[in-house]
């Protein structure tokens, strides 16, 4: 009898033993109609005033000594090395005194809550008024909500200089719209309500996978299978080719219930509602390629109607499409992001190489492709320590990472 | 871990079947038996949301259609395998194409376990745990008329609690209840039906 019990309560352990829970990020009920109705959004002078390097006054260290302050149009982001936190908030002017109310939240973990800041007259709001000054010694005063405490815990932060910036230009590339499903930042990979969120996380580029579906439409997803790190419904399983786009739209919901959005789509929303510069187009299905290409044609020349600056390019990740980019009657007509050896590069003139970091820092051959008028963009940095070392010893145009929040952190700090 | 524990579970089960030791009845005395399950089960399917947008809960009936070939040696543990056809659920949705027309989509999604099993006979019941995988194959079908399908595999487990009548020799038949539990799909199914089990061999 005290075996049997003992392979019941084994059995019960296996039937529960697979399923891994992620903690749970809360929503945040955040209304800001009320602050902007009595505000006036700070404009381009005074937001280049408030962007910077700001020192961490208070917060017991929760997010290191400096941080990184940088509006995205009328919101006003901040970013952190420690714990990787960004915070996004709206606002404005109220006299001389700037109020900002928003959200923090950690992307890797469940760690959020309400922020609020202001900026006294006495402390940098007359600037900003006035839009004077460069803003130093400007003090962000505010408090956040943090989880493990009913008080909300003061920060304030003080600025101590301008915001690194390249002289050729840094693009941070948002690994599948803005970073993994993994990261739960609030929307899945890759898709429209992804890309939106892409410049709030310190992202001034995205880089999006196209798969096609049975019927030959683009669409935006990484993965060749449905799995259930990506989908919810359990009718999509297998490959994605399986499935005609039109079942697509009708039954299939990504993890935080979004649909599967087609290329055009994405494309679209990235050129009307973000202000990001660069989209790489990662190519995972060959068969598409004059497809894809008729496609970045039309959202270059939408681009360019909407007196947008972003720069759309089409990926060379394999061998697979490049033979086909090869035999298109299409090529040559749209520029070109090569991850290959930097003679395919040259042959196909290539507006952008992008090699593997596992390569290296390969300073002498980047040096050369930047003199051949090409930017050269290194794949894919998570870690910290990466980021640093390819940052400090390389001089690369930009990265791609799942962490844009990290990157944009240690990037305009320099705190290399 | 499940390793391990099958070992744990092994160990604990190595011990002689005194109760088939003790019985008088003809067909346990032989030490060791083949033995064939075959049964019918309907069940409760349990997905983690609703499949779709357009459904209407995340609970849906099904069937389990099964069989199970063990080996059952003088031994309180048994070993064998199982397979069979699951429809985990099936369902009609109603929704409007790009031009507004409204087409009938019915979807549903099968599997066809091949697991290997463990169970424990005390007197007449039989417990036991699965592991393995599930073929499983979803079918989309837009107004009767265009149909396709798509196929991955699965990893899952199932377990069942059954109680045997004897109703011959070498035949019995009786209710099983069960589990399939596909968990990184989160999707779980509650199973109750009857089987039929025969002794195919003893020796």
């Amino acid at each position: 009898m005290k075996s049997v019990c003992l392979v019941v309560a084994l059995a019960a352990l296996i039937l529960s033993s697979c399923v891994s829970e992620l903690e749970p990020v809360a929503t945040l009920n955040i209304n800001t109609d009320s602050l902007l109705a009595i505000t006036t959004p700070i404009d381009s002078s005074s937001q280049s005033i408030v962007s910077g390097v700001y020192l961490v006054e208070s917060s017991g260290n929760r997010f290191g000594d400096t941080v990184a302050v940088q509006c995205i149009g009328s919101i006003v982001t901040i970013f952190t090395v420690k714990g990787v936190v960004y915070f996004a908030m709206r606002g404005g002017l109220k006299g001389d005194t700037l109020l900002l109310l928003g959200y923090w939240r950690g992307v890797r973990g469940p760690q959020t809550g309400v922020a609020k800041f202001v900026v006294r007259p006495d402390e940098g709001g007359s600037d900003l008024a006035n839009g004077k000054g460069n803003g130093k010694g400007l003090v962000l005063r505010g408090e956040i909500d943090v989880p493990e405490s009913n008080q909300p815990e003061p920060l304030v932060l003080r600025k101590i200089e301008k915001a690194f910036e390249r002289l050729r230009g840094f693009q941070i590339i948002a690994h599948r719209g803005g970073g993994r499903n993994s990261e739960r930042l609030g929307a899945s990979e890759n898709t429209i309500e992804l890309v939106q969120l892409a410049p709030f996380f310190g992202a001034t580029g995205i880089e999006i996978d196209i798969q096609s579906t049975k019927d030959g439409v683009a669409v935006v997803f990484h993965d060749p299978t449905f799995t259930s790190r990506t989908v919810r419904s359990p009718y999509l399983i297998g490959n994605v080719s399986n499935y005609t786009h039109k079942n697509l739209q009708t039954v299939a919901r990504l993890i935080y219930g979004e649909r599967i959005p087609t290329l055009e789509e994405v494309l679209t929303a990235t050129i009307d509602r973000t202000n990001l510069t660069f989209v790489w187009l990662d190519v995972k299905a060959p068969q598409l390629t004059d497809s894809i290409i008729s496609i970045q044609k039309r959202a270059i020349e939408y681009a360019r109607f909407k007196g947008r600056n972003i720069q759309i390019m089409f990926g060379i990740p394999d061998d697979d499409v490049l033979n086909a980019y090869r035999r298109s009657p299409l090529k040559g007509t749209v520029p070109v992001l090569c991850e290959l050896d930097v003679e395919i590069v040259r042959e196909l003139d290539a507006k952008v190489w992008a090699p593997r970091f596992t390569l290296g820092i390969q300073k002498e051959l980047v040096s050369q492709m930047q003199k051949e008028g090409r930017d050269v963009y290194v794949w894919t940095l998570d870690d910290p320590a990466f980021m640093f070392e390819y940052l400090r010893d390389g001089d690369f145009d930009g990265i791609l990472t799942n962490y844009p929040t990290l990157l944009a952190a240690i990037f305009r700090t320099r705190i290399l | 871990m499940i390793e391990s524990i099958l070992a744990a579970l092994l160990i604990v089960s190595a011990s002689p079947d005194t109760t088939t030791i003790m019985r008088s009845d003809s067909s346990l005395r032989h030490a060791y038996r083949v033995e064939a399950t075959i049964g019918g089960l309907i069940q409760a399917t349990r997905y983690p949301d609703k499949p779709t947008q357009l459904s209407n809960s995340n609970v849906f009936p099904g069937t389990t259609f099964f069989g199970r070939l063990m080996w059952h040696p003088d031994h309180l543990l048994s070993v064998g395998v199982y397979s069979g056809f699951v429809t985990f659920s099936r369902e009609k949705v109603t929704a409007p194409d790009e031009n507004g027309v409204r087409q009938d989509i019915t979807l549903d999604l099968t599997g066809i376990p091949a697991q290997v099993v463990f169970a424990m006979q005390p007197g007449n019941f039989q417990f036991g745990l699965g592991l393995g995988v599930y073929f499983l194959t979803s079918h989309t079908t837009v107004n009767n008329a265009e149909r396709f399908s798509s196929s991955d595999y699965e990893y899952g487990v199932s377990s069942w609690l059954a109680y045997d009548f004897r109703l011959h020799d070498a035949i019995t038949l009786g209710p099983e209840i069960g589990l399939h539990v596909l968990s990184n799909m989160g999707v779980t199914c509650a199973m109750v039906g009857v089987r039929f089990k025969v002794d195919m061999l003893t020796y």
